[in-house]
């Protein structure tokens, strides 16, 4: 019954997607399983892609859990075949298959946008989806030294960013004016009060603001119809009509995901360093509306900038 | 428009990176201007072809391609000798063993500087390479080359092990320090100061760890005595569009390298 056991195990695990990169290590050498949410989709092939370059030499496997319907069997089987010293998660099933297994073994993750929920959990580390907000604030102000009122509708799940971020922006002499909503009802009314105020809106990644595509485009249309420029977190925004993005760069997330690795199995992550912001930026800007809004751009700025859309 | 073209720059741009064929390859008319710089990251190859396009078709048959491997460069280097180099001083400073008859032409230069220094900045102080996490934008065997000149007594096997993060700009290793995301940052003396206009605080806790001796800005070259790609670059300033390109080198304009100077420079040596 074992030997069948065994048999069937091992015919699972051969069945699921998984490579090994280095089949003969050294038993010192930590043994690292990455598991992907689907590696055909860009972002995370590149994060993935990084992530073992920086890792070159070491004992990596990897599973795409592309068309696997049953993505936590096949990890349970994965990992009962061979242990692991960390598991780097990459997207949302990958991270939230792996959560429900709940394995012993340091997860690392990145590219999953909910990943305040795992800030705080034990053995668990990771790189945030989005640039810190102080950064991003920086930014905008390199790019637009003029623009100094910056205007922010938030929900009670940013309410502790939204208060740090006005604790600090001081240092970078601009002001955060920022209006809180309880539910998506409320938008609209709160958006027509803030735009008078401020000299740019900064969209921030949050479920209520931003729980529609519709109640993205009313914020567009607001903030069109006064002149006032959008700042965004995701480069999709820049072709929606933001005037600015500042978002997070895929390989440098990789890196920073493969430094954790290391740090974990030697047992030196610094306490509350659990979840990193990214710290490369990837920058669209979108030149037309700089025109548009006759925003005055510092052009040295330009030398940062990944995407610039002018049409 | 970019945001359409997007996709198929990129595929165009992977696509000659990796086949590498020389510009007559495509069409005799049309003078390629090849970039490789393992000082920044390569990321923004996409927007720096379109910029340069944009301004280059203005002015005739030529094309800007950034390659993104340094041995495909050096390749077409060897091989395509109608073509017109833009590089770093450092890497073509490493060519010079290879006796290719070159011709510098240009020298990059920002606030009528050719030079820049690069540094070594951490919040902490006293503390060793080899126990940092080092935040960089350009590659791991520049930054390791920089490191060696800025600790001349470290050996190459100690600097070998160094903790490198790669990141896309300077300013984001400055900001990666700042946010406790590394330990020090390999960045410019002007990057520095950009950040102390934006970020009083950060600027304030920054200490300075070393400094790397003088190193030129990019620089560009060719095979023959040929002067109007040349001439074509050097009036990227009188325009909006070559002035776009210049910034996104992180320069403000070139300056003409006599023939004398670089035969100076060469029996120098």
């Amino acid at each position: 019954m074992r030997i069948l056991s065994c048999l069937l195990s091992l015919l699972l695990v051969s069945c699921a997607n998984i490579t090994n990169t280095k089949i003969a290590a050294e038993p010192s050498v930590s043994r690292i399983l990455v598991v992907n949410t689907n590696n055909s989709v860009e972002r995370y092939q590149v994060a993935q892609k990084a992530f073992m370059e920086t890792l070159k030499g070491g004992n990596i496997s990897t599973l795409d859990l592309e068309k696997d319907n049953h993505p936590v069997d096949t990890l349970q089987d994965v990992l009962n075949e061979q242990s692991y010293d960390a598991i780097y998660c990459i997207g949302a099933k990958a991270l939230g298959s792996i959560d429900y297994i709940d394995p012993d073994t340091p997860v690392i993750f990145s590219s999953v946008l909910n990943w305040r929920r795992f800030s705080s959990q034990p053995n668990y580390y990771g790189v945030a989806s989005e640039i810190a907000p102080e950064a991003q604030l920086t930014w905008f102000k390199y790019f637009f030294p003029e623009t100094k009122k910056i205007g922010v509708i938030y929900s009670a799940n940013n309410q502790k960013l939204i208060h740090h971020v006005i604790n600090s922006v001081d240092n970078l002499s601009m002001q955060v004016i920022a209006e809180k909503i309880n539910s998506q009802d409320q938008l609209a009314i709160k958006v027509k009060e803030l735009l008078p105020k401020v000299d740019a809106l900064w969209l921030i990644s949050d479920p209520i603001v931003l729980a529609s595509t519709s109640n993205a485009k009313r914020l567009f249309e607001s903030a069109t119809s006064q002149n006032i420029p959008i700042f965004a977190y995701n480069s999709f925004f820049v072709e929606m009509g933001a005037a600015l993005s500042i978002s997070a760069d895929l390989p440098t997330t990789g890196r920073q995901a493969a430094m954790i690795v290391r740090k974990v199995i030697k047992n030196t992550v610094k306490q509350g360093d659990s979840v990193q912001f990214p710290a490369g930026s990837n920058i669209s800007l979108n030149l037309k509306k700089v025109r548009t809004y006759k925003m005055m751009l510092n052009e040295s700025a330009l030398d940062s900038v990944n995407e610039i859309v002018d049409e | 428009m970019h945001t359409l073209p997007r996709c198929l720059l990129t595929v165009a741009f992977l696509f000659l990176s990796f086949v590498g064929l020389p510009s007559g390859a495509y069409s005799e008319e049309i003078t390629t201007i090849y970039f490789y710089n393992p000082e920044i990251n390569t990321t923004r190859s996409v927007i720096l072809k379109s910029t340069f396009d944009q301004y280059l078709k203005e002015k005739g048959n030529y094309r800007f391609q950034p390659v993104n491997s340094r041995e495909i460069f050096e390749g077409l280097i060897s091989n395509d000798h109608k073509a017109t180099f833009v590089m770093s001083s450092w890497h073509f400073q490493q060519l010079k063993n290879k006796a290719l008859p070159l011709v510098t032409a240009l020298r990059g230069i920002k606030n009528k500087d050719d030079t820049y220094r690069k540094i070594l900045v951490s919040k902490l102080s006293g503390i060793t390479p080899e126990a940092m996490t080092i935040a960089t934008s350009g590659t791991v065997e520049y930054s390791r080359s920089i490191l060696s000149s800025i600790y001349p007594n470290h050996s190459p096997d100690s600097l070998s092990k160094l903790n490198i993060l790669i990141v896309p700009k300077d300013i984001d290793a400055l900001m990666a320090v700042g946010f406790d995301l590394a330990d020090a940052a390999l960045t410019t003396k002007l990057s520095l100061e950009k950040l102390s206009t934006l970020y009083k605080n950060q600027h304030q806790q920054l200490n300075i760890l070393g400094e790397s001796l003088p190193l030129k800005r990019l620089v560009v070259i060719h095979h023959q005595e040929k002067t109007e790609t040349i001439d074509v670059l050097k009036q990227m300033k009188q325009s909006k569009k070559g002035q776009q390109g210049l910034h996104m080198l992180g320069l403000d304009d070139w300056q003409t390298i006599s023939t004398a100077q670089t035969k100076d420079r060469r029996s120098q040596k």
